[in-house]
């Protein structure tokens, strides 16, 4: 590609995620993958962290410092801080910090507002982008997972994220029906943590719950019988104090959430048209997003819609993978990258 | 232990005696998938069952016949999900697949979708950083035009001796502040002192020893100056003078008439400067 470097600045696709943000840039491929996550010193409003860094800091603050997540169910919840985020992975990725205004093209969940829609391209701008561009999240995804879009033939995406849940069905390059529910990731650490609460009184941390989710979670029995030690503070006694915990439990825990996801599909197969819910028979579902990787999910998805279930390549990063393709391509995509909503 | 017959042509047929003895290797991922299965002692449609493959799908896997899959992220899909119901490790026919066909996965070719959109174009927006780069190169370029077109005038009337001193008197007032302000005080008739350096002019009434010497120590002139004498000195930074009878002696300094310069057989000792006394 000729035009790989711009002199004001590298082109770049953003995947602003609830949990992670993943950064892409045009000729380099993914460069950065974070959490969504910024510490604040609240006396001098200062930045003391950013991503990583940050994320350790949830739950463990004194008062002055407060890790926030500005991002809440796939969209800009703290404005302010989305943006000084966005600029710091702008200038984290550019040498020449004062010339740096690359255009970029920003993710957006498929069911997202208007005023959501524009708080991220104003938050963008502010950021130090030239140009801002919105790709919706499951298209994002399936090209990212290699799906033959652009083929006159049904594909369907479930994309479970950290805020949100996209199920789209695409053809022909374009999101033919798509839901967006605002349950994935987070909803799933939080009624582990709802849970534990209930049944032990045991307070847990976001980042507890998430060991938890990952390590033994799943959506579908299996024969293996695990349990794993979990701590927190006791809301009896007030000291800390350690449970153990079985995989069944856990499984009880998330069914609400995995029944929503599970309804959101099912949703979706409703509203697909006929002719594309035949081809979606034969190709099946693909999964992606962290949440694709829940174990037992797959098995869950495909007793309870008949269909086959594949596991993207790379669940995680298939978002900004897609969204990178369209960096790459940009000059020919800016007709769908400026995109108006669908409604 | 034959493995002579083609389980492709008889898939359904439960001959476990064909058992994965054979490294599945050499064999087509499809072949390995339909001996697993047999070997495994399971049917085509109880495979569909627990994979919600359809059967005709799995037949044409089976036959290594992937076109009916729809793409080759759904080809690796099923056989990953196939291999997993048939009690095989998913990764090594997945990266047989691969092989065979065209290499790994390649992200999917965005442009011709959006083939169609390309037509209607829209219209160039203008350039403006190449706008801006070119406005700041002119300014660049005119600044440094100005600046090198100043120091060469100023420069040429440096070797030129100072104008008479009557001339200088009668015209430095109308020039004064002129001088004063311009970076370039050559223009002005009077400053015939070359800019950045410091010119004296003795003029002698009566006779006087003088001595003058420059910022360095190095003696200019030493002796004896007739009366109706006069001699012009410069010099970069300084020029020390020692006059033996200040009352004949008139001095010109930077083009500024400074008059006798001091009483009757006074003797003075005194410097300049470039910049002191300036001229007006």
């Amino acid at each position: 590609m000729a035009n790989n470097m711009s002199f004001i600045g590298r082109d770049m696709a953003v995947d602003l995620g609830t949990a992670n943000t993943l950064v892409y840039v045009r000729g380099r491929g993914i460069v950065l993958n974070e959490p969504s996550v910024v510490a604040i010193n609240t006396n001098t409003g200062g930045i003391l962290a950013v991503g990583a860094e940050a994320k350790k800091m949830i739950g463990r603050t004194p008062g002055n410092i407060v890790a926030v997540r500005p991002l809440k169910d796939g969209v800009i919840a703290d404005f302010e801080i989305t943006e000084r985020m966005l600029r710091y992975f702008i200038l984290k990725i550019h040498k020449r910090r004062y010339f740096a205004r690359p255009r970029v093209v920003v993710c957006v969940p498929s069911g997202i507002t208007g005023v959501e829609r524009r708080a991220v391209i104003e938050a963008s701008t502010q950021a130090g982008a030239r140009q801002v561009h919105i790709i919706e999240e499951p298209m994002a995804a399936a090209i990212g997972a290699g799906l033959p879009v652009h083929e006159a033939t049904g594909n369907m995406v479930v994309d479970i994220g950290g805020g949100t849940t996209e199920v789209a069905v695409i053809s022909l390059g374009g999101i033919v029906t798509a839901q967006s529910i605002r349950v994935a990731g987070d909803e799933l650490d939080n009624a582990i943590i709802q849970h534990v609460k209930k049944e032990y009184s045991l307070l847990l941390g976001e980042r507890t719950a998430e060991q938890i989710k990952i390590t033994i979670g799943s959506a579908y029995e299996t024969d293996a019988d695990e349990h794993t030690e979990i701590r927190g503070r006791d809301l009896v006694s007030g000291l800390p104090k350690t449970v153990v915990i079985s995989a069944a439990e856990v499984r009880k825990a998330i069914e609400e959430p995995v029944n929503a996801i599970v309804d959101a599909v099912k949703t979706t197969l409703d509203k697909c048209p006929p002719e594309l819910s035949g081809d979606i028979m034969d190709r099946g579902i693909v999964l992606t997003g962290g949440g694709a990787m829940l174990r037992g999910l797959d098995e869950r998805l495909r007793s309870e819609t008949g269909m086959p279930i594949h596991i993207a390549e790379e669940p995680l990063d298939s978002v900004a993978l897609g969204s990178g393709k369209c960096v790459e391509e940009f000059e020919a995509l800016q007709q769908v990258l400026d995109a108006q909503p669908r409604r | 232990m034959s493995i002579g017959n083609s389980p492709s042509d008889a898939p359904d047929a439960p001959d476990v005696s064909k058992a994965a003895d054979a490294p599945p290797a050499p064999q087509s991922v499809g072949r390995a998938l339909a001996q697993a299965r047999l070997a495994a002692g399971l049917t085509v449609d109880k495979v569909s069952t627990t994979t919600r493959v359809r059967v005709s799908i799995i037949q044409a896997i089976e036959r290594d016949d992937y076109i009916r899959c729809g793409g080759d992220v759904y080809a690796r899909g099923h056989i990953r999900t196939l291999a997993r119901a048939v009690g095989l490790n998913p990764d090594p026919l997945v990266a047989q697949y691969d092989a065979e066909h065209g290499g790994p996965p390649t992200p999917t070719a965005v442009a011709p979708v959006y083939e169609t959109e390309r037509i209607r174009s829209e219209p160039r927006s203008p350039n403006w950083t190449a706008a801006m780069i070119a406005a700041i190169v002119i300014v660049v370029a005119f600044m440094g035009f100005t600046m090198f077109g100043g120091s060469h005038e100023g420069s040429s009337p440096a070797a030129g001796h100072g104008p008479q001193p009557q001339a200088a008197a009668q015209t430095h007032p109308t020039h004064s502040t002129a001088t004063r302000t311009l970076p370039m005080p050559a223009r002005s008739a009077i400053a015939a002192a070359p800019v950045g350096k410091v010119m004296v002019k003795l003029t002698t009434t009566g006779e006087s020893w003088v001595l003058v010497s420059n910022g360095n120590g190095d003696s200019l002139f030493e002796g004896l100056m007739p009366a109706d004498d006069s001699k012009t000195f410069t010099d970069d930074k300084r020029i020390n003078l020692v006059l033996g009878n200040a009352a004949a002696v008139r001095m010109f300094v930077n083009g500024k008439d400074l008059g006798p310069a001091g009483g009757d057989g006074q003797i003075v000792r005194t410097s300049f400067t470039p910049g002191d006394p300036q001229a007006g």
